[in-house]
């Protein structure tokens, strides 16, 4: 830009065209959501799913009667299904722009901070002690996994703390160090506990296949919340990104204020994980597109990495269960084959940025 | 009338783990003095400044700020009266120019409400005063280690606090705009009695400002205005070296060499 750029202009750039961004991606989410719900390996026709959906909105559920497989596909299966996509999509890269911010990095994911083979860890163990086909499993491995989640985020961040300088490196190689030690357990566990395995095995590997209305309602409910705090935190958020010293000059308590995030960021991802399985980059691919095309700011990465998260992961679980139909695969798949090219991007262009 | 004692260092004395190393000072500080802190590498001058911005607790004594007793707890208190300019601090790279410097207008004030766009314009303002506006939507990571100090500098400018303390503020910068850039730290505001407190090696500086302090070995030296203390002695016992100091056209040189 040039020195004739005026105050306008860039109060434009700042704020109403972030603004407008989040428009056309609740618009474009909502559109892939409909993709999302017409797609399916059962061929129902497109007339058929709108009959089902507007009888389903318009219809009194006690008086209800038409009962096809059609309406139970859709309505149980894709409908949760697409949600859970969206809504995990929202957590996991509200909660990654927040770890950039606390740990000053902007490569912090939940990923790859641990928590999610920590919360992994958790969720194994809770299904091992309490399997999954007795009442509220679901709830139980989602508060496992929360603990294990957040026990990895915190060993993460001591261990990088070790180098005494907590710079990118440290807390990456740190994160390495914790997945790889949580993930031995985990299959430690999985190894001693045979005839579990399968379904286990599955879950771990990162999908909706699953998804019910349960599930759905575990990860919205207990996670939705989380993500609005987090936005409330948005100014705190854009300061903690500066050096400590700068942060407390400016009348922040930065342990305070980190203590409350990390409750919140792991608690909505260690629950996600919890439910759809380990889902890796989407916490890190998202928050960095967006940073890239619109900014900085917290008050707009926050919605605008939501919405991409959401939009990335709703489309790679259309790839997964339409690619190989009727065969799925686990969209974990999918967002590491994602992921891959992203990550050879950051080494070969930003390179001085992510050093 | 006196002016009111701003900021007072009561037999204040400052101790690290695995060092012999001691910072005591006994000062005070009125309210729009604009002071330089001088002496020689590991002297004590960032610790004498941390102490006063409340980075560093003191292990004896006491630090006063408009005679309000200053703890931790109340470290909203300080953040309104202090801006503080460390030495060379974590930068967010990937912030551009106008989002990193506009964090400076942040306070208690406005943390949970947002920034109004009278911020927008004072962040363009300082930008521009700066010489760095035309850098605004660059990349933190993308500018030269002058142009970072720049940006960092705004970022405190902005802050317009009543006590602005700023570490070496000119280490990097080529020598037009060292000049610039202390101009601007000791006149941005002339219509407020802002305390300004620099510490640097640049001696030359001294007599811009009208209360130098001497640091060697974690104790104070010299106090005094430039006038009286910048001497050929002084400087040569302070820094045990060589170092001249002579008057040409009216106007005071250093010589290191």
């Amino acid at each position: 830009m040039s020195t004739k750029t005026n105050i306008k202009e860039i109060i434009y750039i700042k704020t109403t065209r972030n603004f407008k961004s989040i428009i056309v991606l609740i618009v474009l989410l909502i559109f892939i959501f409909i993709l999302s719900v017409f797609l399916g390996p059962s061929k129902i026709n497109a007339f058929e799913i709108i009959k089902i959906i507007t009888s389903n909105i318009f219809t009194n559920k006690s008086e209800f009667i038409l009962s096809t497989a059609a309406h139970t596909i859709i309505i149980n299966l894709r409908v949760p299904r697409s949600l859970l996509a969206i809504t995990t999509g929202i957590i996991l890269s509200s909660s990654g722009s927040t770890y950039q911010a606390i740990f000053k990095n902007p490569l912090a994911d939940p990923y790859l901070l641990g928590v999610g083979t920590g919360a992994g860890l958790g969720a194994v163990i809770g299904l091992t002690i309490y399997p999954s086909n007795m009442s509220f499993a679901n709830v139980g491995a989602a508060l496992f996994a929360f603990t294990g989640g957040l026990l990895a985020v915190f060993l993460t961040y001591n261990l990088s703390n070790y180098s005494k300088n907590l710079n990118h490196l440290s807390l990456i190689l740190a994160g390495v160090a914790i997945t790889s030690i949580l993930g031995a357990f985990t299959t430690l566990i999985l190894i001693t506990q045979n005839p579990e395995i399968k379904p286990i095995l599955s879950w771990l590997l990162g999908g909706f296949s699953l998804a019910s209305w349960e599930h759905f309602n575990i990860v919205f409910f207990s996670g939705i919340p989380c993500v609005i705090l987090l936005f409330s935190q948005h100014n705190k958020i854009n300061i903690l990104n500066l050096d400590s010293k700068q942060v407390k000059s400016l009348g922040i308590n930065e342990r305070k204020t980190i203590t409350l995030l990390i409750i919140a960021s792991t608690l909505s991802a260690s629950i996600a994980v919890s439910q759809t399985g380990i889902i890796g980059f989407i916490g890190l691919v998202a928050p960095h597109i967006s940073r890239m095309a619109w900014g900085t700011n917290p008050k707009y990465l926050i919605p605008q990495a939501s919405l991409i998260g959401a939009i990335i992961l709703l489309s790679s679980d259309i790839i997964a269960k339409t690619i190989l139909s009727p065969t799925e695969i686990p969209v974990g798949l999918i967002t590491a084959f994602l992921g891959f090219p992203f990550f050879v991007h950051l080494l070969r262009k930003e390179g001085n940025i992510y050093g | 009338m006196d002016k009111i004692s701003c900021i007072s260092l009561n037999k204040t004395s400052l101790r690290f783990n695995n060092s012999s190393f001691e910072l005591f000072a006994n000062i005070t500080i009125k309210e729009g003095e604009k002071i330089l802190l001088i002496g020689p590498n590991g002297s004590g001058k960032s610790s004498l400044i941390q102490l006063i911005s409340g980075h560093i607790t003191p292990n004896k004594g006491e630090v006063l700020l408009k005679n309000m007793h200053k703890t931790n707890k109340e470290s909203k208190e300080i953040s309104e009266l202090i801006s503080y300019m460390p030495q060379s601090p974590y930068l967010p790279l990937h912030f551009d120019v106008f989002d990193f410097v506009i964090t400076g207008r942040f306070s208690n004030n406005n943390i949970k409400t947002n920034l109004s766009e009278n911020d927008y314009k004072l962040t363009m303002q300082i930008l521009k005063k700066i010489n760095l506006f035309n850098k605004w939507d660059s990349k933190l990571a993308h500018l030269s280690g002058g142009e970072k100090q720049l940006a960092l500098l705004a970022h405190n400018l902005i802050q317009n606090k009543p006590i602005q303390l700023f570490d070496e503020p000119t280490s990097n910068l080529d020598p037009f705009n060292q000049s610039e850039v202390m101009n601007l730290i000791l006149y941005s505001s002339l219509n407020k009695p802002i305390t300004t407190i620099v510490s640097t090696h640049d001696i030359n500086f001294a007599w811009k400002f009208n209360r130098v302090i001497m640091i060697k070995n974690g104790v104070i030296f010299k106090d005094g205005s430039p006038d009286k203390i910048i001497t050929t002695k002084n400087l040569s016992s302070l820094y045990e070296k060589e170092i001249k100091v002579k008057k040409i056209n009216n106007k005071h040189f250093v010589l290191t060499h």
